[in-house]
């Protein structure tokens, strides 16, 4: 049974999440350094369950975390910046966003995974887009690494949805991650969220962390039990370790 | 148009033509140092105002209120260009005629309009919405249209044939025929007073005895002589274009042509004032059996621009892409859509043809970065349909609440009530589900709370359930439609066993029950 999150603020929620993917922290002045990568992430089929779900990518991660690193991009930048969704399987409900956010998305349709690949490598380098969300099942090493490269050269970040199965492949992504849902008291949606991979950062700090959606602005409410790790969740998927 | 130069003024002022009926209205003109009418309204003319007659004689005629303003016949003139140059889409052909007159040749355009007096039913309508008191003469030829027009038999005359056009001007007096006034004068004096009894005349001495003119028209307006008509040209595009010795078939000097044309159309587009909104590279080139072809390629901008670094952009995946066939032997740069755009002096001193755009979203500050430049860009090459943005419509129907519409596409944003917006943000899911996918659910009993959905061929226990939210149909829509989602829906929440969070519909109408939407 899973205690009763805490309500957090946004600070303390961002800075959960900045743990779960080891951002480096400058401990004099308590500032984040950004660091712009590649992340990949994955919904995983929980165990026992009947999968219904498995075709589909983890949208509302996928755009908060897209959402989270604009908005790191916009307070560094200081202006607005789009958040440009590459390909339909990534495009979420509007109506389920706060209006400003609705307002802000550039949604991409492309034809082929090459057009999806050069369309956010535009879009990256692009001042107005603070960061690409994408659909990037089917795609190999190269178009990874070419994407990685120009996240590290522009500061922006991709984030994209994978398949299962893909997060087993070769990648250049600097973060590769599962989203399961998980059951929830709380009357909102419930994930856990666990980095499988993490190359050229600190090996230790958490890697799971048990998130729920909370508000329009898709910031997630973070369970204060488990992140502290006083209380031991086992994972509920069935998944792979990856070096 | 009889009143051409009334019906443009009350037109500039935003009267409309019957307003005149309440006050008579003259133009006046400054002739020999006495004041006299050069142009009058309708009431005026019925009130027996005539051109020529002083003004004072004018205001003794008009009972009531006389309204009096110079007559400009200059802008006359240039608004009746123009008007040619509007006319044009009924027909290519169009020329003015007089001061007061338009002639319009319409051969060939009986395919796309039909009778002729269907198009001139079209035309009058047209005239009377821009206010303006128009007559219309259809026939053969030249002359004979211009005299019918001018006959008084109603505000269409048509003849189809010419001996129907002879036997209608037989009866008409010889002023219509466009002689001059003392030609008029020397026919009445030896009693001529109608066509055809001009016509009866030895045709040995009319040139002779009343003018050369005299037979000149009359043959025109036969159709024995040749007129020649001069018609306005509609607005040219803004384009350069590129002409090469022989067929070629290097890249590279493609592509160093193109950069040339995008230097020297924006170059063109800074000489006429205006920024392209849509640009068509027009190639020829030999085919296999080097015949000449001619390919279009469009590009639309999100917003004009005239950067020449900006249109090369997007042209230049176009031209590398571009197949020469045995050789291209010209290439052509248009601006199919070029707005009036003024130079501006900006106060971040940059250069005062630049394009920089505030971002289109809201919060920008000053300087922000264009997003349409990308937009451009990606629509350049993906298509205008593939960039989308969100477009949110105030209903309570879910999957007509938001939209897409192309990124490039100026548009306004619609206003949106906030408030409602963001009370449903939470109780809406991620992802929307088009169309709905029908699920299978098991109730404890038939309006107590659900026990289990089987979705997509899997069964899930259900956990938690919220609800039921109704929404109700479009009641403008439901009689004629035979959509399923124009029913009343009770909306729930489901969190099955696994943790995963479904949004479930169940219509009213037919009991089924839906899965709509996710929050995956």
């Amino acid at each position: 049974m899973h205690p009763t999150p805490a309500q957090t603020d946004m600070t303390l929620v961002r800075d959960r999440i900045q743990d779960l993917l080891d951002r480096d922290r400058d401990q004099s002045t308590h500032a984040s350094r950004h660091r712009a990568a590649l992340s990949e992430w994955a919904l995983a089929e929980p165990v026992g369950a009947d999968a219904g779900t498995g075709s589909l990518l983890p949208v509302t991660w996928l755009i908060a975390e897209g959402l989270r690193q604009a908005e790191e991009v916009q307070v560094s930048a200081r202006m607005t910046c789009a958040l440009a969704c590459i390909g339909r399987a990534c495009w979420p409900y509007p109506r389920g966003l706060k209006l400003d956010v609705a307002q802000r998305l550039l949604l991409v349709d492309p034809p082929t995974p090459d057009d999806a690949v050069w369309a956010a490598e535009r879009c990256i380098r692009n001042e107005a887009i603070g960061a690409v969300v994408m659909d990037g099942r089917g795609l190999g090493m190269t178009a990874t690494r070419r994407l990685h490269l120009a996240a590290r050269a522009t500061g922006r970040s991709v984030v994209m949805g994978r398949k299962r199965e893909e997060l087993r492949r070769p990648s250049a992504a600097s973060v590769r991650g599962v989203v399961c849902p998980e059951v929830s008291e709380t009357g909102r949606p419930r994930w856990s969220v666990e980095v499988l991979h993490r190359k050229g950062l600190r090996s230790e700090g958490p890697r799971r962390r048990v998130v729920e959606r909370c508000g329009a602005a898709m910031a997630f409410v973070v369970d204060a039990a488990v992140a502290d790790g006083s209380v031991a969740t086992p994972p509920r998927y069935r998944s792979a370790a990856i070096g | 148009m009889p009143r051409w130069p009334t019906d443009r003024w009350q037109r500039r002022r935003g009267i409309g033509r019957r307003r005149s009926v309440e006050t008579g209205l003259v133009l006046a003109t400054t002739r020999a140092g006495r004041r006299e009418v050069a142009a009058c309204c309708a009431r005026a003319w019925r009130e027996c105002v005539r051109p020529g007659m002083t003004l004072s004689q004018a205001g003794a005629l008009v009972a009531g209120e006389l309204a009096v303003d110079e007559h400009e016949p200059g802008a006359d003139a240039a608004a009746l260009t123009a008007l040619a140059r509007w006319s044009t889409r009924w027909t290519p052909r169009v020329a003015t005629d007089g001061a007061d007159g338009l002639m319009l040749d319409m051969t060939g355009c009986d395919r796309l309009w039909g009778k002729p007096g269907r198009m001139a039913r079209r035309v009058l309508d047209a005239m009377d919405r821009l206010g303006v008191e128009t007559r219309i003469g259809i026939a053969p030829t030249r002359g004979g249209a211009w005299a019918l027009a001018r006959s008084g038999g109603g505000a269409v005359v048509i003849t189809d044939t010419m001996q129907s056009l002879v036997d209608r001007l037989d009866a008409l007096p010889p002023a219509l025929l466009r002689v001059e006034p003392a030609e008029v004068d020397g026919l009445a004096e030896v009693g001529v007073e109608r066509i055809g009894e001009l016509r009866a005349l030895p045709r040995e001495g009319l040139a002779d005895r009343f003018g050369a003119g005299v037979l000149r028209r009359l043959d025109q307006a036969l159709g024995l002589v040749d007129e020649p008509m001069e018609s306005v040209h509609g607005w040219t595009p803004p384009s350069v274009a590129r002409r090469f010795d022989g067929p070629v078939l290097n890249a590279e000097a493609i592509a160093l042509a193109s950069r040339e044309l995008v230097d020297g159309l924006c170059a063109e587009l800074v000489r006429r004032r205006r920024a392209a909104g849509r640009v068509r590279l027009s190639v020829e080139r030999l085919d296999e059996r080097l015949h000449t072809q001619i390919a279009h390629r469009e590009i639309e901008l999100s917003r004009p621009t005239r950067q020449a670094k900006h249109l090369w952009t997007l042209l230049s995946p176009i031209v590398e892409r571009m197949h020469l066939g045995r050789g291209v032997e010209a290439m052509t740069l248009t601006a199919t859509r070029a707005p009036r755009r003024e130079d501006r002096q900006l106060s971040t001193g940059l250069d005062s043809t630049g394009d920089v755009q505030p971002s289109e979203l809201p919060g920008a500050g000053a300087g922000a970065p264009a997003l349409p430049g990308v937009v451009d860009v990606l629509s350049a090459r993906l298509g205008r349909e593939a960039v989308r943005r969100v477009e949110l419509i105030d209903t309570h129907v879910p999957e007509a609440a938001a939209t897409t519409r192309p990124a490039c596409e100026a548009r306004e944003d619609r206003q949106v009530n906030k408030d409602r917006h963001e009370a449903l943000t939470t109780v809406r899911p991620t992802v929307l589900m088009d169309p709905p996918e029908p699920a299978e659910v098991v109730l404890m009993n038939p309006e107590g709370p659900l026990m289990s959905l089987r979705w997509r061929e899997r069964q899930a226990r259900v956990i938690t359930s919220v609800g039921p939210e109704r929404i109700a149909p479009r009641w403008w829509r439901v009689r004629a439609s035979t959509s399923i989602h124009d029913a009343a829906r009770d909306y729930y929440r489901l969190q099955d066993d696994a943790g995963r969070w479904l949004w479930v519909y169940r219509s009213l109408t037919t009991g089924r029950w839906h899965v709509h939407g996710l929050w995956p």
